[in-house]
């Protein structure tokens, strides 16, 4: 099994850090009762230190191995002539769902309020000061559990950093990054299920976007989700952290493993953490517990 | 926990009800299993004949439901089944067996297996039938429209008050878009009126006037508002309420009754009467 990473493991390690980073400015703002643009601020400069961290690891690492900075010799155009033919297919699946998705015209909003709970955010200049679905302040309150999750700060701080209405990022720019995502956390997948043929990774890559497509019938869905609903928290964990979680369960990353299941609570309400994340490392660490037990034990028998 | 295990049967029907990729997945993990035994993902093949079975019995689905914490319905269960990426693989290596030289030769055969695939694919997904939450259906175009009105119709709004806050009472078909459109307008009450999934975000219930005057609203293209109209254009007063749009269906004596009450002239624009204090 691959245990190297690729683009795609950078790409969505990134993204995970960055959730971190979102999770710790969106709690600086609620407990702290910081104004939202200070939580922004927050944002930035951690996201800042991430990534110089980041290009300096990649600096010394590269210099250490003796290398340029190029491309990898693998680059994306090599291969034969039905891998490029296969790539070409893909490319074309992609880039329409991403058309599809960026048109914004097919935004499924019923019992969300992302869009709302961004804007009244940026208005408010701070979090939860107000209902978002009237622009009131709170009879009642809010469940604390869904309180700290992250992501309506890090789509509001996108909207802050790129100066973007909230719908624009959270129905069209946001949705586009979770497909893209999606396609990156499969490709993981597709190095792990066939490391030894490309062309079978390229036609899995294609076989999971046709599934998108198809299976886009209802809400629940994978295909649903990432088309019509990219930006929920259930949404980037079905499509991204757990095919991505499931990659790094077959290549024994167990830090990476916890990350993931990290990032999930941060994201989606959890039972104390404990999400669908950690009962996908249970059980296949479970499971591989178990079959490795049993080859061996049938190999004593031997 | 009966009712959860009734909720989680239901789950599972409407679930497998407009689509079937469902027993994609499970033709799916037949086919693997027969076929490809690589030790390695052996592990994964277990896991997802594990986690199918249990999401499809009631009581090891309703277990499930406790274990997500009750906030998300039935359907999420299923994130914990590789679905997509198990049907992909199957895929992949049905295509590998009866087209490894694609696209050269290996055609005659391989390109029916191909076909035979898509036709399955399209025949087990929605066919374009989009069902969103509780399985209604879902029209985005329709919706989209409705949104492209109530922004129209809240721009001609926004030139009456030039900056001044605006606080609302209107149609649902104009409430329901108002926050997303621009948050600086403060609503009556909010959109968790007509989606009650909206509830569980907030401990926040409705008061029995609101409820009340959301009905008087919406029942005003029927009715003309003539009954309780007076009640309701007091209360509007009372919450403080700046801005309010009628339907243009609305009785003339009804038009009337809230500018005696509110003090003002009602302005007609496209679709409604305009009320600003």
């Amino acid at each position: 099994m691959r245990k190297d990473n690729s683009w795609a493991d950078r790409l969505l390690t990134g993204e995970i850090l960055l959730i971190g980073t979102a999770q710790i400015a969106h709690l600086w703002g609620v407990f702290l009762h910081r104004p939202f643009s200070e939580c922004v601020l927050v944002f930035i400069v951690l996201a800042a230190v991430l990534l110089a961290g980041a290009g300096g690891l990649a600096a010394v690492r590269l210099r250490r191995e003796g290398r340029s900075w190029e491309l990898p010799d693998k680059s994306i155009l090599a291969g034969n002539h039905g891998e490029r033919f296969l790539l070409l297919i893909l490319g074309f699946l992609i880039i329409g769902q991403i058309i599809y998705i960026a048109a914004g015209s097919s935004a499924y909003r019923q019992g969300d309020m992302t869009v709302e709970t961004v804007g009244s955010f940026l208005q408010s200049n701070g979090i939860y000061q107000v209902n978002p679905l009237t622009g009131g302040a709170y009879r009642e309150g809010i469940p604390l559990r869904l309180k700290i999750l992250c992501l309506p700060t890090l789509y509001g701080a996108i909207c802050s950093i790129f100066r973007m209405d909230p719908r624009q990022a959270v129905w069209q720019v946001v949705p586009v990054i979770t497909l893209i995502s999606c396609y990156a956390a499969y490709s993981c997948l597709g190095r792990c299920l066939f490391p030894e043929s490309r062309k079978k990774r390229l036609t899995f890559l294609i076989a999971a976007g046709c599934l998108l497509w198809a299976g886009s019938y209802v809400y629940g869905m994978d295909g649903f989700g990432v088309l019509y609903s990219g930006w929920r928290g259930l949404t980037i964990r079905n499509c991204v952290i757990l095919p991505y979680l499931l990659s790094l369960c077959l290549r024994k990353k167990w830090f990476s493993m916890l990350m993931c299941v990290a990032a999930e609570a941060c994201i989606v309400w959890t039972l104390y953490g404990l999400g669908a994340g950690a009962a996908v490392s249970l059980g296949m660490t479970g499971i591989g517990f178990l079959l490795r037990h049993r080859v061996k034990r049938s190999g004593e028998g031997i | 926990m009966w009712e959860l295990m009734g909720n989680a049967w239901r789950g599972w029907l409407e679930f497998t009800n407009n689509g079937k990729l469902c027993a994609l997945l499970l033709a799916s993990l037949v086919f693997l299993w027969v076929y490809y035994k690589r030790a390695e993902q052996k592990n994964l093949l277990i896991y997802t004949a594990v986690m199918t079975g249990l999401c499809i019995l009631p009581v090891t689905a309703a277990m499930l439901m406790v274990y997500q914490t009750r906030f998300y319905d039935y359907q999420w269960i299923w994130s914990m089944v590789p679905m997509t990426l198990v049907t992909a693989e199957a895929a992949a290596v049905l295509l590998g067996k009866y087209w490894p030289d694609f696209p050269g030769s290996g055609w005659k055969k391989g390109l029916p297996v191909t076909l035979l695939l898509l036709g399955i694919l399209g025949l087990s997904g929605g066919m374009g039938i989009r069902s969103g939450n509780a399985g209604e259906a879902w029209n985005p175009k329709a919706e989209e429209k409705g949104r492209l009105w109530a922004e129209e119709t809240l721009a001609l709004v926004k030139e009456h008050f030039q900056g001044r806050e605006i606080y609302l009472w209107a149609p649902g078909e104009i409430m329901e878009y108002a926050r997303e459109a621009d948050s600086g307008i403060r609503l009556l009450y909010g959109r968790n009126m007509w989606d009650p999934s909206l509830n569980a975000y907030s401990y926040d219930t409705f008061y029995q006037q609101e409820v009340s005057m959301a009905v008087w609203m919406s029942n005003v293209p029927e009715t003309g508002g003539t009954d309780g109209g007076r009640d309701c254009a007091q209360a509007v007063c009372d919450a403080g309420v700046n801005c309010i749009l009628l339907p243009e269906q609305a009785a003339e004596e009804t038009v009337a009754c809230f500018e005696e009450i509110l003090g003002i002239r009602a302005e007609k624009i496209p679709g409604y009467y305009l009320l600003v204090m």
